[in-house]
């Protein structure tokens, strides 16, 4: 079995060998902050929507941009700029989980991710007591 | 609650639930009870034959009853689904009334409850066929498969045991989940739970009604072969073990390999990610023991023949199997929230699940230390020219690139554990970066190691039998490499290794095997792997996306041109060029509950010429109220390329009242500014205007500013307003651009800045659009070609071992060719062939 146990490192060898090559693919939920002192870098930043800021999207002028402001879980609100369209009921995410680089004071996201509470507690019947796909299409 | 209590619910259907629910009850009970059975009868196993017997037809008999009880369980939750009951809370969850009935069926897989019922469903089916086929391996086996059966039912009860909530039962009434909604106040709240919330859009396509059960089957299936494993340990003895292990695993191969590859095809042909395959985590987990699967197959394979790689082949499919559990594990529990587009709800069962898992583990872990020692091997390692060397070797392979998607997929559970907060930011890119190298190394091993022989390959002249698929792979290399312009280093020598694999295993079967496909099962499977694999690279590495966007904002070199601008603006009736097409939105039209957008295709190089090839694509789009947009792409097929269209936003047709909008924008001779729906460059400033409007005076200052102006469809238009000061005061004669619905006004001259100001006007028109993408798959179906012949490739090798397995049956080819050799038939027939 020497040989088998040779190959067995050999693998052993590469998984290290792997894990220090490709490191730098990982990145960690940050901050903003965290984001800023490594300007430049790629991140994920989890945090809500600043419901009451301005956002703009408006695809006749530019199909592939969207911004709106995001506090993240330090609650530090930064201006987002994301490459790509609007999603559809954007307001109503719980959560949003951005991947990008911050650029002077603003986050470029290539990436969004929504946590719609709908999708995930969706137990709970209306007020009427019943569920009815007419009556919800309206609430947006 | 007293008062809830002495309600009496008018129109509900009691006793249908109550079936079921006893049902769930039964099938757990019976399948404890067949355990037990199967356990005592496999203990009594060459001790005590007559009890044994009896124990074993007790066991028979359970598992009859829990096999019968769980096809009550489907069945009353079908008729449930089906009478649309909505006092269910499963039924009222997953379907409504406007569902068509050949949709009710994925019903049963969006809910948690319903995949873990399909999945015993399988599993229960497979114990039937394990009790008619498995003689004297059913007692032992037939244990595992039972407790498995004790885990899953728990997975349904959905009863308190000592304060803890066990399962989940899909047969809870509405009002006994929620018994504090004012609703269930009322007698007759059944005349106001008219209808249910529906399935979700997504699954309401053909695949999804095909694919998960498929998938669960194969999950289903892994249990097989980890019970065989299980059953050789506990007895110490693996004497006519190799037969039947091999052919559930290669049964387990080739359907757990479909029912992934369907998943491609429905995420291809019904989500908007653009592919086949994302590396999800929920992607990532049912891949990842298939890995594992192939990997143990092949160590079997060399057991076969040589006697070595038993522990690696036990600990491989036990693995296997500890996987699927893990996976379910993953995407059951609710960790991989933050990292998956998919949808978990979290039953709150993460505890049991975690048990369920460890429970197993816990059992095979033991088994194999207990039976480590007692797995025979033979004293002389395998020698390094030899076949089962380098398929151990190959195993290793599967075996690290299954730990390393683990591991990457698992990031969520170190977090969890550790509290770090660790993220892959592009997944695709970065699994992409080391698994071509995987597929590198695994394709090529696929290529040769047909060629070597077990035991000892010495001078048989291998390379020399490689030398014709080496050079026809070579060739197609550049050839394929040439024509299709792959530059990527990385991709390039992948490519050569997957036309390795097909080429040389296609010598092999045509070859050495003269074509006999009974016999070639392996060679198939390795031609589909390797059109598989050769399909994915091109598909995925040399897509395009022609809907690039040309227009809009410079966004400076911060972000790369890829994967930022892919969707671009048709207005209504306005042709965009895309590669070779010119695309038109013509407009939409309802197909409740989809909205389809009607696209026209047109090849020609110039808007004027006379296209070539005119097609319309349908992309769809559903408005959820849960989900918001759901786009469903169309594709356009041919036989080598797909082009693929999917909508990503559309108009707000409720803001149709005309709307202006005001900017103001400062500009120097040459600028250029950029308003709601155009360009505007200032040419030059012309000191002397002159125009219906404005007669110039004496003493006047004035200037007008030449401009032009270019609309989204780079329609370029001119405008002139005028500024000038008449008595110290300001006028101004405003430029209309009526094709664009666009005032500009010329409001000041800054002379110190060198700048105007403008202020433009743009009214919007109700306006028509849609925001789509388009991409264009190259040889896709190759992939698909590849999925289906290696999943042919399992079953012919799953058929020919089921014909040697059958000893008074007729002989087959290969044991009628059989020499007086030592080595078993398959070798042997191999060898002399050779």
């Amino acid at each position: 079995m020497k040989k088998s146990h040779i190959a067995a490192l050999l693998v052993i060898g590469s998984l290290i060998a792997y894990i220090i090559g490709t490191s730098s693919n990982y990145s960690t939920y940050e901050t903003f902050a965290t984001a800023q002192q490594n300007e430049g870098k790629e991140f994920q930043v989890v945090g809500v929507l600043s419901a009451d800021k301005e956002q703009y999207y408006n695809p006749e002028e530019d199909a592939n941009r969207f911004t709106f402001f995001m506090k993240d879980e330090t609650n530090e609100e930064r201006k987002v700029v994301y490459y790509g369209t609007k999603p559809t009921d954007f307001e109503r995410s719980e959560k949003i989980v951005l991947t990008g680089k911050m650029k002077g004071n603003e986050f470029h996201a290539t990436k969004i991710l929504l946590k719609c509470p709908s999708k995930y507690i969706e137990d709970k019947l209306d007020e009427k007591g019943y569920y009815a796909p007419e009556t919800a299409a309206t609430v947006n | 609650m007293e008062d809830i209590l002495e309600i009496k619910y008018i129109g509900e259907w009691l006793f249908a639930g109550n079936l079921g629910h006893f049902a769930t009850i039964l099938s757990m009970v019976a399948a404890l009870f067949a355990a037990i059975s199967f356990f005592m009868a496999a203990k009594e196993e060459g001790l005590n034959e007559s009890l044994s017997r009896s124990w074993q037809k007790l066991g028979r008999i359970g598992f009859g009853v829990h096999a019968f009880s769980v096809i009550a369980i489907v069945l009353t939750l079908f008729y449930l689904i089906l009478n649309h009951r909505f006092e269910y809370k499963y039924v009222w969850q997953h379907s409504s009334v406007s569902l068509p009935v050949h949709y009710m069926i994925s019903c049963f897989w969006e809910g948690q409850e319903g995949s873990f019922l399909l999945w015993q469903f399988w599993t229960a089916a497979l114990g039937l066929v394990l009790i008619r086929t498995a003689r004297l391996w059913e007692n032992r086996v037939m244990t595992t498969v039972s407790l498995l059966q004790i885990f899953l039912a728990a997975m349904l009860i959905g009863i308190y045991v000592l304060g803890y909530k066990v399962g989940s039962s899909p047969f809870i009434l509405m009002r006994d989940d929620s018994p504090e909604m004012p609703i269930f106040m009322r007698a007759n709240y059944l005349d106001f739970l008219t209808d249910g919330r529906g399935l979700n859009p997504l699954l309401q396509n053909y695949w999804m009604v095909i694919h998960p059960p498929t998938l669960f089957l194969g999950f289903a299936l892994t249990v097989v072969p980890f019970a065989y494993v299980l059953a050789g340990l506990w007895k110490r003895n693996f004497d006519n073990w190799t037969q039947p292990t091999l052919i559930w695993s290669l049964v387990t191969g080739g359907v757990l390999g479909i029912g992934i590859l369907m998943g491609g095809a429905w995420a291809y042909e019904a989500l908007s990610f653009g592919g086949f395959w994302a590396w999800d985590p929920v992607e990532n987990a049912s891949f990842v023991p298939w890995l594992t699967l192939v990997g143990g197959i092949h160590t079997l394979l060399a057991y076969r023949h040589t006697g070595h790689a038993l522990k690696a082949t036990n600990f491989l499919l036990a693995l296997t199997f500890m996987l699927v559990l893990y996976s379910t594990f993953l995407t059951r529990s609710g960790i991989l929230g933050d990292t998956s587009v998919h949808s978990f709800t979290d039953l709150g069962m993460s505890g049991q699940l975690l048990a369920f898992m460890l429970a197993f583990l816990f059992l095979s872990a033991g088994l194999l230390a207990y039976g480590w020692k007692s797995m025979p091997a033979p004293p002389k390692e395998e020698a390094t020219d030899s076949r089962e060397f380098w398929m151990f070797v190959g195993s290793l392979v599967l075996l690290l690139a299954a730990a390393l998607i683990t591991l990457d997929t698992s990031w969520p559970v170190v977090n969890k554990i550790f509290g770090t907060k660790v993220t892959i930011t592009e997944p695709v890119a970065h699994y992409n970066r080391y698994m071509v190298w995987f597929a590198t190394v695994v394709a090529t091993l696929t290529a040769i190691i047909q060629f070597l022989r077990y035991k000892k390959t010495g001078k048989s002249g291998t390379v020399q039998k490689l030398t014709i698929p080496t050079l026809v792979a070579l060739g197609l290399t550049l050839a394929i490499g040439f024509a299709l312009q792959i530059t990527h280093f990385a991709y390039g020598i992948m490519l050569f290794a997957t036309l390795y694999t097909v080429a040389a295993n296609t010598h092999y079967l045509l070859a050495v095997l003269s074509g006999r496909v009974r016999v070639a099962g392996g060679s198939i499977t390795h031609i589909g792997f390797g059109l598989l694999l050769l399909g994915a690279l091109i598909s995925a590495g040399k897509q395009e996306v022609i809907s690039l966007n040309t227009a809009g904002i410079d966004y400076g070199e911060a972000f790369n041109d890829q994967n930022k601008r892919e969707n671009i603006l048709l207005y209504k009736d306005r042709p965009i060029q895309m590669g070779p097409y010119w695309v038109t939105y013509i407009g939409d039209s309802l197909v409740p509950p989809n909205t389809l957008y009607k696209v026209r295709y047109e090849k020609k190089v110039n808007e004027e010429d006379k296209p070539t090839e005119v097609f319309t694509l349908y992309p769809n789009a559903q408005i959820n109220p849960n989900m918001g947009l759901i786009a469903n792409p169309d594709t356009r097929h041919y036989l080598t390329k797909d082009v693929f269209t999917h909508v990503s936003s559309v108009a707000d047709k409720s803001k149709d009242n005309e709307s202006e909008q005001l900017k103001e924008i400062e500009l120097a001779p040459g600028d250029t500014a950029i308003t709601g729906g155009s360009f505007i460059i200032l040419k030059t400033i012309n000191p002397n205007p002159a125009s219906p409007s404005y007669v110039p005076m004496r003493d006047d200052i004035a200037a007008s500013a030449q401009l032009e102006i270019i609309d989204v469809n780079s329609k370029r238009y001119t405008a002139e307003p005028i500024y000038y000061i008449r008595n110290n005061a300001e006028f101004g004669v405003d430029a209309e651009v009526e094709a664009m619905n666009m005032t500009i006004k010329f409001d000041k001259i800054f002379p110190d800045k060198g700048k105007i100001k403008l202020s433009v006007i743009e009214r919007n028109k109700p306006v028509d659009f849609i925001i789509m993408k388009a991409i264009i798959f190259p040889y896709i179906n190759v992939l698909w070609l590849g999925c289906f012949i290696m999943a042919i490739g399992f079953f012919i090798s799953a058929a020919q071992r089921l014909r040697q397995l059958k000893p008074q049956g007729k002989k087959t080819s290969s044991q009628s060719e059989t020499s007086g050799s030592v080595v078993q038939p398959a070798t042997a027939f191999r060898d002399k062939l050779d």
